[in-house]
């Protein structure tokens, strides 16, 4: 089974959490294919691929610490509307990403969107620590839940 | 006799629209009194950020502000760099950055026909309702984005923010493999772009016929991208160093992006302008579908934006097999610049209309002075102005929600590029 892993963000700040995710699952793991965009509507153009899909981005709820590690099964638009505003542009965001494609039968199943709370947003190129702790509890929870299948 | 209301309607946000705005709406006894196209997006003093920077740091800081048409950003600063530098770029250059556009155009055009104007020409409140009795068509939508992403990518590293552009051409040229592929990857979607222009050509748009001025960039021998003379409906054809002459911005209270007028009236820049005023520059296969619609053209219909949109979609592809036919690989991706102190202007024609660069150096290319001039800014009194005017063409006595769907569709025809303008909706109407 091939874990197929897609990291939203860009490449600064707390918002390349979800690049880091996806970079270090597919250095640790043969099993897993990872790509990155920068937008949710990018994802569109590389679906459909196979199952399971995990989808891993920044999430500013601002009820929860820096850190915290948020999971949900597509489809659960209402939660992920609760995640927050969407930080992008046109306000075409992950639900909205995600709602067209399970409406054009595009999506997986599972499709699993992990989320980690990041912090107030600040002009600098590297995480802070609390998501790095958060990235870390991500890591052990996708080899907790997909465990390596050995032949 | 019937009685006039008296209306006031406020839209607090205005969706599918890049940035945050807002219209305000005011009617008493049947006569429009306040209409304004509010932007209260924060001014992002992008002009000032250059100034003290070194001019090779220009295309990648003027990419980061807009997310939908960083390509023409990069071309209009690069191409006042040059000028200022007194840089001549070669052929290959010249092609890729046409290539480059073909992408930005096609990435843009998709989105904003499929995402966020036809939902509103069909009924729908957003794609992912429309998807459900349209699939195919937001399908194509998507692959001729994702087409268009592609290309900017190819060129640029990636496609949101590329990082590629260069004063005097490319970080990087395009594997001959590379070329070969995107170049069966545009015949392959042809056909789609075909589809696309009979298709919006179809819809049941609503009728206008308005007086307006159009400006655009027109070139010698081709479908304007990045070089040509600014040219308008009402005879204006200048040098784009003469831009000043004849276009004034102004600050107006209820925005924080400038209005632009010229000769003191609102004019339309983007695709319908671009059309309207380069019909005789496209090749005979765009202007044979465009006659095989049946609509005419130039067209003073607003809404048949869309239908501009298509064709200038369609006629990305063709450009783009054009240029990736003839496509070698180059002995150096770019020339090397020698800066010295001047002043460069560019202006190229950005997927919402001609986006202006002007920049003072000194003689070690440092940013002195800049200044740049955004289509949306340009258009927002143009937006007021059919705003105005489709109300008062009997629609003021439709009810509240009727009123703000059909502002909203209006503002919305115009792809207009908040965030770039910076300088949008939030509408209230106001009834007494």
């Amino acid at each position: 089974m091939t874990l197929h892993v897609v990291g939203i963000g860009s490449d600064t700040g707390d918002d390349q959490v979800g690049w880091l995710v996806a970079n270090r699952l597919g250095k640790r793991r043969r099993d897993v294919q990872t790509f990155s965009c920068r937008a949710p509507m990018e994802l569109l153009g590389r679906l459909p691929l196979g199952a399971p899909l995990l989808i891993v981005d920044a999430v500013r709820s601002n009820r929860h610490p820096p850190g915290t590690v948020h999971q949900l099964q597509w489809p659960a638009t209402n939660r992920l509307a609760a995640w927050g505003q969407p930080f992008t542009s046109h306000g075409l965001g992950l639900a909205d990403a995600l709602s067209l494609a399970d409406q054009l039968r595009l999506l997986p199943s599972p499709t699993l969107v992990w989320g980690i709370e990041i912090p107030e947003p600040v002009a600098s190129p590297d995480l802070s620590a609390s998501v790095l702790a958060g990235v870390e509890a991500l890591l052990q929870a996708v080899d907790r839940d997909f465990p390596t299948q050995t032949p | 006799m019937t009685e006039q209301r008296t209306v006031d309607i406020h839209v607090p946000v205005l969706a599918r629209v890049e940035g945050e705005g807002a219209l305000e709406l005011a009617v008493r006894d049947g006569t429009i009194e306040k209409l304004m196209l509010r932007i209260y997006e924060p001014p992002r003093l992008f002009e000032q950020f250059l100034v003290g920077r070194e001019y090779h740091e220009v295309p990648d800081m003027v990419a980061r502000i807009c997310g939908i048409c960083p390509v023409a950003y990069q071309m209009s600063a690069v191409h006042a760099i040059e000028q200022a530098f007194g840089m001549d770029i070669d052929p290959w250059v010249r092609d890729m950055r046409r290539l480059y556009y073909c992408g930005e155009w096609l990435e843009s055009h998709a989105l904003h026909i499929h995402m966020l104007a036809v939902p509103d020409f069909l009924g729908y409140p957003s794609v992912t309702a429309m998807a459900q009795d349209y699939p195919a068509e937001v399908r194509r939508g998507l692959r001729l984005q994702g087409l268009g992403n592609a290309i900017v990518a190819a060129l640029g590293a990636r496609s949101v923010h590329p990082v590629g552009a260069r004063v005097g051409g490319f970080s990087r040229a395009p594997t001959a493999a590379e070329a070969r592929s995107l170049l069966d990857r545009v015949r392959e979607a042809l056909p789609d772009a075909e589809e696309l222009v009979r298709w919006t050509a179809s819809l049941e748009l609503p009728a206008s016929d308005q007086d307006f001025t159009t400006v655009a960039l027109r070139h010698s021998d081709e479908y304007p991208m990045n070089e040509g003379r600014i040219v308008s409906s009402a005879g204006l054809d200048i040098d784009i160093r003469e831009f000043d002459d004849h276009f004034r911005e102004h600050q107006v209270p209820h925005s924080t992006a400038l209005h632009s007028r010229l000769h003191d009236r609102p004019y339309l820049v983007g695709p319908l302008a671009r059309l309207n005023l380069n019909l005789d520059r496209l090749p005979p296969q765009v202007q044979d579908l465009l006659e095989d619609t049946g609509l005419s053209w130039p067209s003073r219909n607003m809404f048949h934006s869309v239908v501009a949109r298509a064709v200038e979609i369609h006629y990305g592809c063709i450009e783009a097999i054009r240029l990736l036919e003839r496509y070698q690989t180059p002995t150096a991706p770019r020339l090397e610049a020698t800066p010295r102190a001047g002043v460069g202007y560019g202006c190229t024609e950005a997927p919402r209309g001609i986006l202006w660069h002007r920049y003072e150096f000194d003689e070690h290319g440092t940013v002195v002075d800049s200044r740049i001039i955004p289509p949306t800014s340009q258009n927002q009194a143009r937006i007021e102005q059919d705003l105005k005017w489709t109300l008062e063409a009997g629609n003021l006595d439709d009810d509240d929600q009727e009123l703000r769907r059909l502002c909203e569709t209006v503002i919305r025809n115009y792809d207009p590029c908040i965030s770039c303008a910076t300088h949008f909706l939030d509408l209230r109407i106001s009834r007494r």
